[in-house]
């Protein structure tokens, strides 16, 4: 299983995320750029999610929404502004309630060894966005956790 | 003692001392003085700190990360499954 790397400095508005796939990098670029296998691997696991518009082209729009345990529903959406088959996807995203708070998301795949490394550079608006954004991950933990007890309560 | 320091990494002085500022002025290096001497120890809290901060935001993308390479994998045992199929015929 590949190793995540996470570079978030402080007082920068960038997070970048890195990890190896032994795949090649024309299904990774797949999978990022699909409407059927996006839908597979995106989002919360907790959460289903349903994809409303996904145009991966530039220019495109897409909007997932997501359903959480309590049937709380609330959409990501955004904007492609390169899709450059199979090497790089950029794109806007934005959480639709907090509406103008839109970060940009590059997504590079590099064949290296025969494996490939997926590089996600993501670049908000100010760095108290970006620390919301590494903040929210608690939350996930949090619901996920919340998530796991009612699994196992419902096991009992 | 940045002596040994200096000796031990083949730096010069004044880079070390340089180095234990830094470090020193994040919180990551404690410098205590006795009579002649000044003794540096490292303080590994910081560092704690910023792992606890980054863990949670750091399980959820290996999460996600960790479906997209399930998915990578079905994919691709599909698509030997399929070349098998077509070279058994």
């Amino acid at each position: 299983m590949g190793k995540l790397k996470v570079i978030a400095e402080p007082g920068s508005h960038e997070v970048t995320l890195e990890r190896e796939f032994d795949a090649p990098r024309e299904l990774i670029f797949k999978a990022y750029t699909d409407k059927a296998l996006i839908s597979q691997w995106w989002g919360l696991r907790s959460s289903a999610i349903t994809i409303d518009q996904f145009e991966a082209k530039k220019g495109g729009v897409w909007r997932f929404i997501e359903r959480d345990a309590n049937g709380d529903e609330y959409a990501f959406s955004g904007v492609f502004h390169q899709v450059k088959a199979p090497e790089r996807l950029v794109y806007t995203f934005e959480y639709e309630p907090m509406e103008g708070h839109v970060m940009m998301e590059t997504i590079t795949l590099e064949t290296r060894d025969g494996k490939t490394i997926v590089h996600d550079s993501s670049v908000f608006q100010t760095v108290a966005d970006r620390d919301g954004m590494i903040q929210s991950g608690m939350e996930w933990g949090a619901n996920e956790s919340m998530d796991r007890l009612e699994e196992l309560l419902a096991t009992m | 003692m940045v002596g040994e320091l200096v000796e031990m990494l083949g730096m010069s002085q004044p880079l070390i001392s340089k180095h234990l500022r830094v470090l020193r002025e994040a919180g990551l290096v404690n410098v205590r003085q006795d009579a002649q001497r000044r003794w540096y120890e490292v303080r590994p809290e910081p560092l704690a700190e910023m792992a606890d901060w980054l863990a949670p935001f750091r399980q959820m993308a290996e999460a996600q990360f960790d479906r997209l390479e399930q998915l990578l994998i079905e994919l691709q045992e599909k698509e030997n499954d399929d070349g098998q199929a077509k070279s058994d015929r």
